[in-house]
């Protein structure tokens, strides 16, 4: 029996070594991330307090733990240190390296601080005019992880630290406490009760403000959002495979099946019966297990290289990874045994023919005669154009197989091309203005006269209530004076930016849009201390992140939120270094786009996983397809070739059909990843922080044609060398 | 004309060279009707492959008129091929999911060919040419496949066996079929058989053994397809 062909062993192995990658990585990585979410114990919400008030009341009557969230910002010429006691119960940094600090001369510094300062375990570091020695390498939780570090910019890890120490060295600071609480509620309570007492809160007279962990955006959304995107993108990628690689193998198992046909009748008419013939096929099982478990021997060795990269950007500890017993179970035994079991049915069901219909294969010809109807409607055509369509018509899988290669190299590739375009969005998180990469900005100087007044703003916090009801507690508005300002604001409805003296009421951007369910026209309450201002909605701009409003400056003092055109802050084209005397804070571009990066390398690792999955599966089709359309056309091919057709000719003839085939798969694997692409983002929009608008984009789909052809044609060039290597003699045998 | 001079054709069999064809030399003229006959393993349907460009010799020449084809390159072969010769096989070889029509112009359309009609009723299966070949009998198949091959117009045909699947009657209408439109094209039969009752009706007989002709018979008045006994 012919069963153990070098392509379908080839193909068994790979695809189970890819299922087997993905899975463990997806598994490892999201049970990472709960992992470090237990041992963090991080918060459900971040409180301040009014003076009088009593926490310990407070915990008491809503149910809550709380832990105290203090720091000091100690600045040097170079570095901005914050400064924690070591003594967290909510919200635990992780130590990945050392210990914490136990004398006045030891601190502990966080990871990425350690690793772009080249400072390891022992190293000394000065902070102002006294020097430490690093006892312990931490990571921050997310909760109390600023995106935007402690001078307004971009958290910079290079030059912004955090620093762990005792509470005697922590005295001996002088610097301003930040204070403010991380609360979590009792393991008892429900998330409706959780939900109720947030709400209640909010209306405590004694408490200034909460923000729940869903409504900061800022910390431990980004956490959910990276997670939630992780998750989508992931399973999406596994879902394409998965389902690709059920139908590669089906299809394989069809193929040697009826390859292996005659010798089966010939079995099946010297009298063996039909389970002595159909067990045999169980050793495709054998192939898919060996498969499976080099797959998953091979997933140990990436997992980590990709858990490092990830952990990276996402700010975890190292996690080890432990072999799992009930992931090898349902991952590699039971795909094995459904193949094995699969591949014995369907010899089952091939062997309830006749000994001689299967040993002719003359089932393959009742097919025709759709063909033959159809032929009798019409003139017949060119050889040429008949063989073609005859060889399709009698082989849908072929075609199926066919359009998937295409559609997989699409899909993939554009939904790579999708989160390399997100983490570029998402670096835009606080850029906001198209013309804003030349600019800097400034905000709540020291000394405001000091600055070039150009472009001023006025910004301040609010809490903003949407018509749906929803409340946003630590909104802010930005009331604009110039309406030519360096800071624009794009509208994504008429394609041009907003001129903001224009607007009589407030832009507000694309992600409260949809977390919101905002439209043009729907009014907004911005609560500022205990006054009310209700302000329409007159425009929306392009921001995917985000919780300011803005509003004309003449539009703020009409409506009564200022009282006469002031600023705290200004957009310069001036290039000025933040300086701690002057400025309160700075942001500039380039501080943003560093900080991005960090986020955008996870986002374009994943790409490139897709993109090599693509890749990688495509290749492997057309290689199976094409083999398959040789294997199976054999005798033809050395029929056409005695007769005289050329080794090209024969190939235009058997192969070239299948191009177009391949590349309507193309198309429809666009729509696929175009209606994927909006259902990812829309699902992340409604639940995150984050609205990424996404329109087709064509070069994404340019760039993905280019590379489908590429590799398209270079597998037929390789092929045309088995067309080539068809022997004529092979029809002279009988 | 075909001319073959001292051909040699050899297998390795483990450590043992096997001469399937062994210094042939032959000489057929145009419109020829030769039959090669031998036990099997004689090297008959090996000097068929070697001579008709499907496989190469070891040494040896092979001219066609002014073509000596043993020098030739593959795609020169292939256009020699295209030009000069045709197949029939024993297993027919029809392409199964094509009808007679689109099978005979497999063929034809090598040549331009675009008078099909003409060949199809000359082998009788006017009315058949919209059939499937497993809806023809074996006669009428072979017949689809003498029709392909000529419709392709060469000056040399070559048949492997093309009546050791048929009954008696229907090997009688084929080769009746070919006789006849050898006499209309006038173009040279090559067939290998190992019914030598078929040799009565060639003019030009070849034995063949051990890979060497050991005999050749010419047949100066060749019996008719009708007086053939099996």
């Amino acid at each position: 029996m012919k069963l153990n062909k070098h392509y379908f062993l080839i193909l068994v192995v790979v695809c189970a070594m890819f299922i087997c990658s993905l899975l463990v990585f997806y598994l490892q990585n999201t049970s990472a991330l709960k992992k470090v979410l237990a041992e963090q114990n991080q918060q459900d919400f971040t409180l301040t307090l009014q003076d009088e008030a009593d926490i310990t009341e407070l915990s008491k009557k809503y149910s809550f733990m709380y832990d105290l969230l203090a720091y000091k910002v100690i600045y040097d010429d170079k570095n901005i240190f914050r400064l924690m006691k070591d003594t967290r119960s909510i919200d635990i940094p992780m130590y990945s390296e050392g210990a914490a600090p136990k004398t006045i001369n030891e601190i502990a510094i966080d990871k990425n601080f350690s690793q772009d300062n080249q400072l390891t375990l022992g190293s000394a570091l000065t902070i102002g005019n006294r020097t430490y020695v690093i006892s312990g390498i931490f990571t921050l939780p997310d909760a109390i992880m600023p995106m935007v570090a402690d001078n307004g910019l971009a958290y910079q890890a290079k030059t912004q630290a955090f620093i762990l120490c005792d509470e005697a060295m922590y005295s001996i600071w002088e610097e301003l406490e930040k204070v403010s609480y991380s609360g979590r509620f009792m393991e008892e309570l429900s998330e409706e009760q959780q939900q109720n007492a947030l709400a209640e809160m909010r209306l405590n007279p004694n408490i200034k403000s909460i923000v729940s962990k869903e409504e900061n955006p800022h910390i431990l959304a980004a956490l959910n959002t990276k997670e939630k995107m992780f998750k989508i993108c992931l399973l999406s990628a596994v879902c394409i495979l998965v389902f690709t690689v059920i139908i590669l193998l089906t299809t394989t198992i069809i193929q040697n099946i009826n390859e292996t046909k005659s010798d089966m009748g010939i079995l099946k008419a010297l009298g063996y019966t039909t389970t002595q013939i159909a067990k045999k096929y169980l050793i495709i099982g054998v192939f898919v297990l060996v498969g499976g478990v080099i797959g998953y021997g091979m997933s140990s060795i990436i997992s980590p290289l990709f858990i490092n990269r990830i952990n990276a950007a996402f700010l975890v500890p190292d996690i080890p990874q432990n072999f799992n017993g009930l992931q090898f179970i349902l991952f590699i035994i039971m795909p094995a045994l459904c193949f094995s079991i699969l591949a014995f049915g369907l010899a089952v069901f091939t062997l309830r023919k006749p000994p001689l219909e299967m040993i002719y294969k003359t089932e393959t010809i009742k097919v025709n005669i759709f063909v033959k109807k159809r032929q009798k409607r019409r003139k017949t055509k060119p050889f040429r154009k008949t063989v073609f369509r005859s060889i399709i018509t009698n082989n849908i899988l072929l075609v199926f197989l066919a359009m998937l290669t295409g559609f997989m190299v699409s899909a993939n590739l554009q939904i790579a091309f999708s989160l390399q375009a997100m983490a570029d969005k998402v670096s835009s998180i606080t850029l906001k203005g198209i013309e804003y990469e030349s600019n800097v900005r400034y905000q709540e100087a020291k000394e405001m006269e000091s600055l070039n007044a150009d472009t001023p703003y006025f910004v301040r916090d609010c809490k903003m209530e949407f018509p749906n009801g929803e409340v946003l507690n630590n909104g802010q508005f930005m009331a604009l004076y110039n309406s030519m300002s360096l800071f624009k604001l794009y509208s994504i409805q008429k394609q041009h930016n907003i001129d903001i003296s224009q607007q009589k009421g407030i832009v507000v951007n694309d992600w409260m849009r949809k977390k919101y369910d905002l439209a043009i026209g729907d009014t907004i309450k911005i609560y500022i201390n205990n006054d009310i201002y209700p302000l329409p909605i007159t425009a929306i701009e392009q921001s995917v992140y985000g919780e300011t409003v803005y509003g004309d400056g003449a539009m703020a003092i009409q409506a009564g939120i200022l009282d006469r055109a002031v600023y705290n802050g200004v957009f310069t084209a001036d290039n000025v270094e933040f300086d701690n005397k002057q400025h309160v804070f700075v942001s500039k571009f380039e501080d943003i786009v560093k900080s991005s990066s960090q986020q955008k390398g996870t986002y374009i690792a994943l790409s490139f996983l897709f993109i090599i999955i693509g890749l990688a599966l495509s290749i492997l089709t057309i290689g199976i397809v094409v083999k398959v359309i040789i294997t199976a056309n054999r005798k033809y091919l050395a029929l056409m070739k005695a007769f005289g057709y050329t080794n090209s000719e024969c190939n235009r003839i058997v192969l070239s059909g299948f191009r177009i085939i391949a590349y309507i798969g193309f198309v429809i694997g666009t729509f696929y990843a175009i209606a994927l692409s909006h259902f990812l983002f829309g699902t992340l929009a409604k639940s995150s922080t984050i609205a990424i608008p996404m329109t087709p984009d064509s070069k994404a789909i340019m760039l993905s044609l280019i590379i489908f052809a590429i590799s398209y044609e270079l597998i037929m060039l390789l092929y045309k060398k088995s067309i080539n290597a068809v022997s004529l003699q092979e029809v002279m045998m009988k | 004309m075909l001319k073959v001079e001292n051909l040699i054709k050899s297998y390795q069999d483990g450590n043992e060279l096997l001469y399937a064809l062994n210094s042939v030399s032959l000489t057929v003229e145009h419109g020829e009707f030769v039959v090669i006959l031998g036990p099997s393993g004689s090297g008959k349907s090996t000097f068929l492959n070697v001579i008709s460009g499907l496989e190469s010799p070891d040494s040896g020449s092979i001219l066609y008129d002014d073509y000596e084809i043993g020098k030739l390159q593959q795609k020169e072969l292939t256009l020699f091929r295209r030009d000069k010769t045709a197949f029939i096989f024993q297993a027919y070889y029809l392409l199964p999911f094509l009808n007679v029509e689109a099978n005979i112009k497999m063929g034809a359309d090598l040549k331009g060919n675009q008078h099909i009609r003409e060949i199809i009723d000359g082998v009788g299966l006017g009315g058949l040419e919209q059939r499937l070949p497993h809806e023809l009998s074996g006669g009428q198949q072979q017949r689809a496949s003498i029709a392909r091959a000529l419709a392709k117009k060469p000056d040399f045909l070559f048949c492997d066996e093309p009546t050791g699947a048929l009954d008696e009657e229907t090997s009688k209408q084929i080769l009746t079929y070919l006789k006849k439109l050898q006499k209309q094209l006038k173009f040279t039969i090559i067939m290998v058989t190992h019914n030598s009752s078929i040799a009565q009706i060639a003019t030009k007989v070849i034995k063949m053994s051990s890979g060497r002709i050991v005999e050749v018979t010419n047949n100066a008045h060749p019996c008719d397809v009708s007086e053939l006994t099996w």
